[in-house]
């Protein structure tokens, strides 16, 4: 059977989305914005940019603004929606900013082979879980970033695929497409270790 | 028996429960019901979504916690 895409052990913060607040938005001090949105917003920054450097600038700048207009936000769902918004939004201006300077490969040129030499250093026998993690995150790390993007909100973050196309400012058959094209790549880049994650 | 290429494209799609036509659903467990191959492939392709939705957090770089705290903490 297939696997439900919400079935995560609720009391882990894995994403945005985990996070519940035990104290009403307006009472909430700036250390406690921290606590509960450093951590979230830093991994979907990190996964999605690939650079920690970037991750970081994008992390501070979502979160000064989230602490300066906390009075705004009605409730931890909406507060949550506008993080994970203005997350993805950072990155994509981010990466537009750095484009104009570094002008980078076109997705066509960065193949498979060029991809998977990466992880010929990753064969080293080490702990199963941690490893099979390591290994999955830098493949997705080395995705072309137009791939990259869909499958991290997609896939590791868990949105839907309408929310995910409108955070990315994406028609949903195109945002498909490139999910579909994401996966296969991924799969094809970890295909030295199916072993090791089919067990 | 349908060929294996011509599932390929689905046979993502099926694996990941994105796949909305039923007669391409049943298409594509035509086929996995004959190969094995094909039928390695979605279990595979299953795990690394599991791997995926599961993966935790990184860590947050310490000198990201010291910037962090400087800034936030002196927020008027």
């Amino acid at each position: 059977m297939i696997p439900s895409r919400r079935s995560r052990n609720p009391r882990q913060v894995r994403t945005i989305e985990d996070v519940a607040l035990a104290a009403p938005i307006r009472r909430m001090t700036p250390e406690q914005v921290f606590r509960a949105y450093a951590e979230p917003v830093y991994s979907l920054a990190r996964r999605m940019i690939g650079g920690d450097l970037e991750a970081t600038e994008v992390t501070q700048e979502v979160l000064l603004q989230a602490v300066r207009n906390l009075s705004d936000f009605r409730g931890v769902a909406q507060l949550n929606d506008w993080l994970r918004r203005s997350t993805v939004n950072a990155v994509l201006a981010h990466r537009a900013r750095t484009r104009l300077v570094r002008r980078r490969l076109p997705v066509e040129q960065k193949t498979i082979a060029e991809i998977r030499q990466v992880f010929s250093a990753h064969r080293d026998p080490c702990p199963l879980n941690e490893a099979i993690t390591r290994v999955v995150e830098e493949a997705v790390a080395g995705l072309p970033s137009e791939y990259r993007d869909v499958l991290v909100l997609a896939d590791i973050e868990q949105l839907p695929n309408v929310e995910t196309a409108g955070l990315l400012g994406l028609s949903l058959p195109v945002m498909k497409l490139r999910l579909h094209k994401a996966r296969l790549m991924l799969c094809e880049v970890l295909s030295p270790h199916s072993k090791e994650i089919a067990s | 028996m349908t060929s294996c290429r011509q599932v390929a494209a689905a046979l993502v799609h099926y694996a990941y429960g994105d796949l909305e036509d039923e007669n391409d659903c049943d298409r594509v467990e035509s086929h996995l019901s004959g190969c094995s191959a094909c039928r390695a492939d979605v279990l595979r392709y299953r795990k690394l979504l599991r791997v995926a939705s599961r993966m935790p957090p990184p860590a947050l770089p310490p000198r990201l916690i010291a910037r962090l705290r400087a800034v936030l903490f002196d927020c008027p």
